[in-house]
C-alpha cells in the first residue's frame, strides 16, 4: 500500500503528537501543540500527519474526545453538559452537532447503548502505524455477483473469536470439493446487527454454493445482493483485531464509499486457517 | 539553508484562487493531489481558458500564499492562495471590470521587509518553516511582521517531479525585533 513510506524519524514524531493528544484530551490542546511537541511547523505537522495517521490533525483530536466522551456517557451520574465541557467542546449544542455526527445518534441516545465500537476511534499507536505503512496492506476495489452462503451459523461476542467448530463441523458436512469437482470455496460472514456490541454479532461459516446445488436440511442459507467491495488484505504480523480497526476506524472514514450493509466476508483458500487475512467490506460510493 | 537576502516591497497585489481548511485532508504526500495542487490546478485551468483577460498580469511567475487564520492554532486550518502578480498601476479604483476577471479574489499584501530564503533540491520540500526559524529568526533581530509567507515560482522551479532540480524562493514579511 505505501508507495512512499514515511521514514522513522517522522513515525517517532508524529507519536509524540499522539501521546500529546492522549494527555490532552480533556484540555485546552491546540494543533500548534500537537505540531510543537513533533517538532515541525504547523504546516509541514498538517502534511505529515495526514499522511502518518490518515486524518488530519484536528480530525483526530477532536474524534478522540468524542470516543471517550462516548465511554463516559455510559456512566448515567454525569450529566451531557459537564461531558461536553471536560472534552472542551464549548456547548451542549456543539457537543451534541459533533456526536450526532460522528455517530448517527445523539448523545442522549449513546446512553441507552454502548456506542458501535467500529465508529469509534482507539488512540492509535505504533503498532497502527506500522500496519498502515505496510507494504503487504492492500486495499482493492471488487464487483462481485450475487452470491448464495450456505452453513452453519452462530452467535458470538468478539469479532476476532474464530468460529472453528462450525467451520471444522461444516467442512465434515460438505468436504473439501464440490459434485462436480471443484474446490469448496468457504469463507466466513460476519453479520452485524445495530446493538451488537451488548449482544453480539452473528457468525456463519459457510460455502459459497451455485443456486443449482441441492439444499441440505442441516444447514442455513443466506443470498448477499451483487456489489461492490473493497478487499483488505495484510500480511501475517497483524492480528484481525487491528486490521478491523484500520478498516473501520482509520480507511472507511476518511474513504470516498460507505458501508453498504453491515456484513463482512472472511474468505479462505480451503485451508482452515490462513496465514494471511483477507476481509470483505461491503460498500458504496458517497 | 542559507541567510536570507533582506528586501523591501512595495504594497503586492495578487489575484488568484484560495482554499481554506487543511488542505492535505484528502491526501497528504507531496504531490498533487491535495488542495493546494488542486488550487494550482484551478489557476493553470484559468490562465489556459482565459488569459485574454490577464493582460494586466505578470505572467512568468506566481505565488504560492500560506496565511494563517485567528483559529489556523486551534485547527491546524490556514489559507492557501495562488495567484499571478497584478502589474497595472491602480487608478483611483484599483479594479475595473476589464482589469481583474470576475472569477479571481485579489489579494493585497501590506508593503514591507521581506526575508528571502533561497531553497534548493530537497530543501523545498523538507519544514523550511522550521529551519527558518531555528536557524535564523531566533538570533536575526527580527520578528515575522504578518503571519503569511509565500513562494514564489518562475523558471527555476522544474515540477514536483523534478524536485531535485528545482529552486525557490520564499518570502517571509519581517519586522525588526525591537519595532513597537
Amino acid at each position: 500500500m505505501s508507495s512512499n513510506p514515511p521514514g522513522s524519524e517522522s513515525i517517532k514524531a508524529i507519536l509524540q503528537a499522539l501521546k500529546v493528544v492522549e494527555d490532552g484530551l480533556q484540555k485546552p490542546l491546540r494543533v500548534l501543540d500537537m505540531a510543537d511537541a513533533a517538532g515541525y511547523s504547523l504546516y509541514h505537522f498538517s502534511r505529515l500527519f495526514n499522511r502518518v495517521v490518515h486524518h488530519s490533525p484536528y480530525d483526530y483530536l477532536i474524534r478522540r474526545r468524542l470516543s471517550e466522551s462516548a465511554n463516559d456517557l455510559q456512566d448515567p451520574a454525569q450529566k451531557i453538559i459537564d461531558i461536553a465541557l471536560r472534552y472542551q467542546f464549548s456547548s451542549h449544542e456543539s457537543f451534541s452537532r459533533a456526536f450526532k455526527r460522528m455517530f448517527g445518534k445523539a448523545p442522549s441516545l449513546g446512553r441507552d447503548s454502548s456506542t458501535d465500537p467500529h465508529k469509534l476511534l482507539d488512540p492509535v499507536r505504533e503498532d497502527m502505524l506500522v500496519l498502515i505503512h505496510s507494504d503487504l496492506l492492500c486495499i482493492q476495489a471488487r464487483t462481485l455477483p450475487r452470491l448464495k452462503l450456505v452453513g452453519l451459523v452462530d452467535q458470538s461476542p468478539d469479532p476476532d473469536q474464530h468460529p472453528s467448530v462450525i467451520m471444522r463441523q461444516l467442512k465434515q458436512i460438505l468436504g473439501n470439493k464440490k459434485a462436480g469437482g471443484e474446490l469448496q470455496q468457504y469463507c466466513i460472514l460476519r453479520m452485524y446487527p445495530s446493538d451488537w456490541q451488548s449482544h453480539g454479532l452473528q457468525v456463519m461459516a459457510a460455502a459459497i454454493q451455485d443456486d443449482s446445488t441441492a439444499h441440505h436440511p442441516a444447514l442455513t442459507e443466506k443470498i448477499l445482493p451483487p456489489g461492490d467491495w473493497a478487499a483488505i488484505t495484510a500480511g501475517s504480523s497483524s492480528t484481525d483485531s487491528l486490521l478491523r480497526r484500520f478498516i473501520y476506524q482509520i480507511w472507511l472514514p476518511g474513504a470516498d464509499v460507505q458501508l453498504r450493509l453491515p456484513f463482512e466476508l472472511e474468505m479462505y483458500n480451503g485451508a482452515l486457517s490462513s496465514s494471511t487475512t483477507e476481509l470483505l467490506i461491503p460498500v458504496s460510493t458517497s | 539553508m542559507n541567510n536570507p537576502t533582506i528586501v523591501k516591497l512595495d504594497r503586492l497585489i495578487l489575484g488568484g484562487f484560495c482554499f481554506f481548511g487543511d488542505p492535505f485532508r484528502s491526501s497528504a504526500g507531496w504531490t498533487e493531489e491535495n488542495e493546494i495542487g488542486r488550487t494550482w490546478q484551478r489557476l493553470m485551468n484559468f490562465i489556459k481558458a482565459r488569459r485574454e483577460t490577464l493582460s494586466h498580469f505578470r505572467m512568468d511567475a506566481s505565488y504560492e500564499l500560506h496565511l494563517l487564520h485567528p483559529e489556523s492554532e486551534q485547527t491546524g486550518e490556514y489559507e492557501i492562495f495562488v495567484g499571478l502578480e497584478y502589474l497595472s498601476t491602480p487608478a483611483e479604483h484599483p479594479f475595473s471590470d476589464d482589469e481583474v476577471p470576475f472569477e479571481m479574489c485579489a489579494k493585497i499584501l501590506p508593503a514591507s521587509t521581506y526575508a528571502v530564503f533561497h531553497l534548493e533540491g530537497a530543501e523545498i520540500s523538507g519544514d523550511w518553516h522550521t529551519l527558518i526559524y531555528k536557524n535564523w529568526m531566533d538570533s536575526s533581530g527580527y520578528i515575522e511582521a504578518y503571519p503569511f509567507s509565500f513562494q514564489l515560482y518562475d523558471e527555476q522551479f522544474k515540477g514536483l517531479d523534478q524536485i531535485e532540480d528545482s529552486v525557490l524562493d520564499v518570502y517571509m514579511p519581517v519586522k525588526p525585533a525591537d519595532e513597537n
